[in-house]
């Protein structure tokens, strides 16, 4: 990615990292509750494949093997976070 | 040299694969989610208290439980807490009652609620309170857990306390090896020590119902703990074998592999100058670089 593309999809990248951040940040503060880090989990994972859709879909260059690959890194990040929360 | 080029069409972005590692390709993410979820399954299978070969213990001290929590209590300049091993009885009841009828909550699916412990063993109390915690590797982080936690951290640094008991108790909880502590507080009825009056709006006797709360185990004067009054935990092999430690273990070498195979993949294409349809890698990287950053922060156990 040039660094001319990077800065012309800037304002896209950080409300996404603002996102994880408050995610990030969330379980810190929720570490006695797993319920809320479970739906954390299931939020960020969400907040991926939403931002990416939306991204793409604004950039005229959404197909589905762009989505399914959001959808699949989605479900990769989430099944790790379960399986390390459920076994807190 | 087979080898060499089934890990480089794996792992490296090349003419084989289409200028795209097959590891971060569709296809490939999804074999690894499979893969990662045989594996979890395995881990579930050995875990099994049935199977015990991931098994574990933790290593948690019903004594150290309680100096932790009188030691939180004189920073917050309240009184330690009496050890009473009536209380500690009382917690053991409730954490086998827990073991036994295969429930995590304060109250057992029969209705049966945490004060009918504290009547079983013949405890009259004013004031009562109930902390509980689960899977913790050592007392700290318990103790850590329920200070963060408002309304444990209230039943932890209440002045109307006087007495506390703890048990920890290890059995099978919903399938799996579980460690759970039990911490109850309470104040006989028929004490009448000065710390009352300053929880004078919640005057309580065994007729009416205390609100739950998490509970640890107490100890005689807190200071000089009497560590022949307290139950010494089980020394315990290994918190590196514990199915949390080796599920997080797991998790963070495959998402660091992915972040790395990615950072890889930017570079490697913005050298080649290959232009090709594709997700925002920059994207990808915050989401795993947030999933790493939960998982060196995440802790084994949870409060109730």
């Amino acid at each position: 990615m040039s660094k001319r593309k990077f800065f012309q999809h800037l304002p896209h990248y950080l409300p996404l990292v603002g996102i994880y951040f408050v995610g990030t940040l969330a379980f810190v503060l929720f570490s006695y509750d797993r319920q809320f880090q479970i739906g954390i989990a299931f939020a960020v994972a969400v907040a991926h494949v939403t931002w990416g859709l939306i991204h793409h879909y604004l950039h005229h260059d959404l197909s589905f093997e762009i989505m399914l690959e959001y959808f699949v890194i989605s479900a990769v990040g989430l099944t790790v976070l379960l399986s390390v929360i459920l076994r807190t | 040299m087979k080898l060499a080029h089934a890990i480089g069409h794996i792992f490296v972005p090349r003419t084989s694969n289409n200028h795209k590692a097959k590891i971060i390709q569709s296809s490939g993410l999804l074999l690894l989610l499979t893969l990662y979820l045989s594996f979890q399954f395995a881990i579930q299978l050995f875990s099994n208290p049935n199977v015990g070969v991931l098994g574990y213990a933790a290593n948690i001290s019903p004594t150290e439980v309680v100096r932790l929590t009188n030691e939180k209590r004189l920073e917050a300049g309240v009184g330690s807490l009496q050890y009473s091993d009536v209380l500690s009885e009382a917690a053991h009841q409730k954490g086998e009652d827990m073991l036994e009828h295969d429930y995590w909550a304060h109250v057992s699916p029969s209705g049966v609620e945490p004060w009918s412990f504290f009547v079983n063993v013949g405890y009259k109390y004013r004031y009562a309170g109930e902390n509980l915690a689960r899977d913790f590797t050592n007392p700290q982080a318990a103790v850590d857990a329920w200070m963060a936690s408002a309304t444990h951290k209230e039943n932890l640094l209440s002045p109307k306390y006087q007495d506390i008991g703890v048990a920890v108790v290890e059995g099978d909880l919903g399938g799996a090896d579980a460690t759970i502590i039990v911490q109850l507080f309470g104040t006989k009825a028929d004490s009448v020590a000065s710390t009352i009056s300053v929880a004078s709006a919640q005057t309580l006797n065994n007729e009416q119902t205390p609100s739950p709360s998490p509970e640890p185990v107490v100890e005689k004067p807190a200071v000089e703990s009497d560590s022949s009054l307290v139950p010494t935990s089980v020394p315990s092999p290994s918190e590196v074998e514990s199915p949390f430690n080796v599920a997080r273990v797991m998790s963070l070498i495959t998402v660091i592999v992915l972040m790395v195979v990615f950072i890889a993949d930017i570079i490697i294409i913005k050298r080649k100058n290959v232009v090709r349809p594709s997700s925002r890698i920059f994207a990808h990287i915050s989401f795993l670089g947030m999933i790493i950053a939960i998982l060196l922060i995440v802790k084994a156990g949870s409060i109730l």
